[in-house]
């Protein structure tokens, strides 16, 4: 066997001739001649730009662009190129309307990056800055300019709070979202965040050469880079809204210089109409320059807060929608039981006011909710007990998340096992009472309020709330176990909260309308102890009201708050009723459109 | 021969070599990980633990079962070849893989073993011993190498065919063949190109392999990666550029980076150091397994230990003449370097394969 013997030592002097020439090979490329290729690979940079996409348009159920993008001019740097931090932030200091402490440290942030791919330093910079910094550029190292697109919303602080603003992505955000580099913009609250995977489409590519002072050159081997390499910028999606943009508007003046939150909600199809959180803020305040910091936001005048669906308060009387409906369905009441209001109700001795002094005289459940007798639902209550009452919030989904696309806090809907767990207590007989007319611990959101008045409207049906115009038909999503309220319940409250604006003794007689027939019901949420008198704002009542019209057959819910504001009936119930009559005002007009363009 | 260091046996080197060339080409991954995110390193770390219980597995097989066996497992991947044409995906214009669930299986990385097993038990088992075969006994052995080469073509994957073709070739050639026998094939060779090419090979698939041969439609195409890749290893200079700072890499002009030049991305790192330090890695695992196949006293042992040997051999010499830029690119991958499922795992049933027969 001798002659295979020979063939192994062929093929093992093979492999060491195979070894050596590829040895030489790379001995050849990288000592060689590796100065040399260093040089095209560093000296010379290949560069990767990223062109910025627009993000996607945002409409509004009628097909308003409510936000959309307008070119803007952006500062940017290449990360590795930043040697001297101190310097560049001091020389940029002196051209743009950055802090040098700022500067700095966001200059140090980005080195930090060790990116390949540029950052974006300061957005939307204006035509002086520009000027400046093009007239200085040999001197800005790994800086360069950038005409973006900004975002641009023509209502302004109308709808700034519910469509959000972008931002540059942070390190925590490269981490979690697969697709995001350092230095991509992407929604950082509200609607922008919502859909922010639709609204951002693709960066496109492009290589180029560049010399030392940032400048696009020829070169031998920039010329061998294939256009192919390169990527088209692809648009974000157009995202259409629920939203009706004038409604939005007129809310939001409605509010006027008051702090609070509104929701207008399509009562059929869970639609959002309108969603408004004042106080809000200029949207150039965020999307210039910086992301927004911890100072601006203590302004007063400047809250980034949805207080639709972030801020929670106790509802006050509006509550006793739920506390009503769960008397009659538990059978504790019936809408004959009598009750004698003197103006206070004694529970182990102590004294539960009413919020009328000299009392109601005799009540029934009717007369009880359309003149919002307090000591009604105490003593009621006491007979059904939290037992019985919780369940009927929870049937209301008080203190559950909605589901909306947006932020949001549930609030809570206290109960014996509620109380032991958070604060280790029992319950008390007279917590009942409280939690009866909505005060206590339990706290809401104006759109939880807002989706129990819609089903009482529509007939016992708990929507899940839209902001999103899809294609789908308009049959509600319903939330949770999703079962119709009792019809019997819900029709003897339709008829109560129609008498709440339209008897005369009625406590929602501001909203009463010579256009529509408006349903309601007022709330007014005492902040602090009764005791405590004073007449400082931040001490005053919420001021509550919750409506739909048109009373028999209704397509729209309006609930209202006015933090601080006093009664419900005198401060949220106008505003609801102008909203609503804006609501027809614009149907009509829509309407004789629509006829006029068809003739 | 016996050829031991430092105390230890040569299948304890082969193995020590293998994971530390594993443990490279993970760290690799890693280092370009800021580009391509975590998902190629961590799926190649459990390839590669799923590698080495395979090789535990062989390994703990009796020889004798792995032999008689050898032409089964050469049905088993043809099988599974076959059925490519019939349940495969297209990716990037080649149906070459099985889609398993997250898994993608390329039956013509595995088809490498069964040539070699199926050639190995011809030669050792089939036919007697000696210095060259001629033409009738070689008719078989020519036929196990180009029915699942034909498949691979059709597929169509020049590079993988071209390495199947590289290592049946070389047992072959090693085994011998007859003066006489080397003149019949090469004519017939000759002969049948052009037939073959008009009868067998469809429309579509010529289309492919022309677009496969012709870089004319893209001027660049044909230096492109290659200088790419050039530029890349070269400015890698004497000591690299360091763990992930990879200009060219990490700027996406390299293609395929974790893949095919996964190997020009540990040159910019690294170095010349880092380079030659692969290679000697991986060269003195070829010389190993030689080493194991020659000292062996079964013939059919001996022969599929040679066409393990010759499998990395060609890898390496392909895949780093291709991004050194000696030759033009086709997609072949460097073991244990380069990411990949399929041709991990036939990495190491190699090395299983050869730790089993060394017992015999």
């Amino acid at each position: 066997m001798g002659f295979l013997k020979h063939r192994f030592t062929i093929a093992s002097s093979l492999i060491v001739l195979f070894f050596l020439v590829f040895s030489a090979r790379l001995f050849y490329l990288q000592i060689y001649k590796g100065e040399e290729y260093r040089n095209f690979s560093e000296r010379n940079i290949l560069r990767a730009l990223e062109l910025p996409a627009p993000r996607g348009r945002i409409f509004d159920r009628n097909g308003e662009k409510i936000l959309y993008n307008k070119p803007s001019f952006n500062i940017r740097i290449f990360p590795r190129e930043v040697t001297d931090a101190e310097g560049l932030a001091e020389k940029l200091a002196e051209i743009i309307n950055i802090p040098e402490k700022e500067l700095l440290k966001k200059l140090r942030e980005i080195a930090d990056l060790k990116s390949f791919y540029p950052v974006t330093i300061a957005k939307d910079i204006s035509r002086e800055e520009l000027l400046l910094v093009e007239r200085n550029k040999e001197t800005l190292e790994g800086i360069f300019l950038e005409v973006g697109h900004k975002r641009f919303y023509p209502h302004g602080e109308a709808a700034a709070v519910l469509l959000g603003y972008t931002g540059i992505a942070n390190a925590q955000e490269v981490r979690t979202y697969g697709r995001i580099k350092a230095g991509n913009e992407l929604g950082k609250m509200g609607v922008e965040k919502a859909f922010d995977s639709e609204l951002r489409g693709t960066n496109g590519l492009e290589y180029v050469m560049v010399n030392a002072h940032g400048k696009v050159i020829s070169d031998s081997v920039a010329a061998l880079l294939p256009a192919r390499k390169s990527r088209k910028i692809v648009q974000g999606k157009d995202i259409h809204l629920t939203i009706d943009a004038q409604l939005q508007k007129t809310a939001y003046d409605a509010l006027g210089k008051e702090k609070g939150a509104i929701v207008a909600m399509d009562v059929r199809s869970g639609e959002v109409l309108a969603m408004v959180s004042r106080p809000s803020y200029r949207p150039e305040q965020i999307s210039r320059k910086l992301p927004p910091g911890k100072k601006i936001e203590k302004k007063e005048s400047f809250s980034l807060l949805n207080r639709s669906t972030q801020g929670t308060y106790p509802p006050g009387s509006v509550l006793k929608i739920i506390t009503a409906f769960a008397l009659l369905e538990e059978k504790t009441a019936d809408p004959k039981s009598s009750v004698h209001c003197p103006g206070y109700y004694l529970i182990n001795n102590k004294r539960f006011n009413c919020w009328r002094e000299e009392g109601h005289g005799h009540m029934d459940l009717y007369k009880a909710i359309v003149e919002s007798c307090d000591v009604y639902f105490y003593k009621l209550s006491l007979k059904l007990g939290v037992d019985g009452l919780y369940p009927y919030l929870k049937k209301f989904r008080l203190g559950e998340r909605t589901g909306i696309a947006l932020p949001e806090k549930r609030g809570v809907s206290p109960s014996k096992t509620w109380k032991r767990k958070h604060l280790k207590e029992p319950w008390y007989p007279g917590e009942t009472a409280i939690l009866a007319i909505g005060q206590g611990y339990v706290t809401t959101t104006p759109l939880q309020v807002n989706i129990m008045t819609s089903a009482i409207a529509n007939g016992g049906l708990i929507v899940k709330p839209k902001i999103r115009k899809t294609d789908e038909k308009k049959s509600p999503r319903i939330a949770g176990a999703g079962k119709r309220l009792d019809a019997k319940s819900v029709s003897f409250l339709k008829k109560a909260l129609y008498g709440a604006v339209n008897e005369h003794r009625g406590t929602g007689i501001y909203a009463r309308s010579n256009i529509t027939s408006v349903s309601g019901k007022t709330g007014t949420a005492q902040v602090v102890s009764a005791k405590f008198e004073s007449t400082k704002k931040r001490f005053q009542d919420h001021a509550w009201f919750t409506s739909y019209a048109p009373s028999d057959s209704p397509e729209i819910s309006v609930t209202v708050l006015v933090e601080n504001g006093g009664s419900g009936s005198v401060a949220a119930a106008p505003i609801a009723k102008k909203i609503i009559e804006t609501y027809f005002r614009l149907k009509k007009e829509r309407g004789e459109a629509r006829v006029a363009k068809s003739e | 021969m016996k050829l031991e260091l430092l105390n230890l046996s040569r299948h304890s080197w082969l193995l020590m070599l293998t994971v530390l060339l594993c443990l490279a080409g993970l760290a690799n991954l890693y280092s370009i990980s800021l580009l391509a995110g975590l998902g190629a390193f961590k799926k190649q770390l459990i390839w590669v633990l799923a590698g080495i219980l395979t090789v535990v597995v062989i390994n703990r097989l009796r020889p004798t079962t792995l032999e008689s066996h050898s032409f089964t497992f050469y049905l088993f991947f043809l099988v599974l070849l076959a059925l490519i044409f019939v349940f495969g995906k297209t990716v990037s214009g080649s149906r070459s893989w099985f889609q398993i669930g997250p898994v993608s299986v390329q039956p013509s990385e595995f088809i490498k073993i069964g040539i070699i097993m199926a050639l190995a038990n011809y030669y050792g088992n089939e036919v007697a011993a000696k210095e060259n075969y001629n033409s009738a006994e070689l008719l078989k052995p020519i036929a196990l190498l180009l029915v699942p080469t034909a498949a691979v073509i059709a597929q169509p994957d020049m590079g993988t065919a071209i390495t199947i073709l590289l290592i049946g070739s070389s047992i072959i050639l090693l085994m011998g063949i007859s003066k006489k026998a080397l003149f019949k094939i090469i004519i017939i060779a000759l002969i049948s190109i052009v037939p073959v090419w008009h009868l067998l090979i469809k429309d579509y698939q010529k289309e492919r392999i022309y677009s496969f041969l012709d870089t004319s439609s893209d001027p660049f195409g044909i230096s492109y990666n290659s200088i790419q890749s050039q530029i890349a290893i070269g400015s890698g200079m004497g000591y690299g550029k360091g763990f992930s700072l990879g200009s060219q890499s990490n700027l996406n002009f390299l293609p395929a980076y974790h893949t095919d030049f996964a190997f020009s991305v540990i040159s910019e790192e690294w170095g010349f150091r880092g380079a030659v330090f692969i290679l000697l890695l991986y060269f003195s695992i070829i010389l190993f397994i030689l080493n194991i196949s020659t000292s062996l006293e079964d013939r059919f042992s001996t022969i599929a230990c040679f066409g393990i040997a010759t499998m990395f051999f060609w890898h390496a010499v392909i895949n780093i003449a291709m991004v050194t830029g000696l030759m033009p690119i086709i997609g072949t991958p460097l073991f244990f370097i380069s990411y990949g499922g399929s041709s991990t795992l036939t990495a190491f049933i190699g090395i299983g394969i050869v730790l089993c027969l060394r017992k015999k």
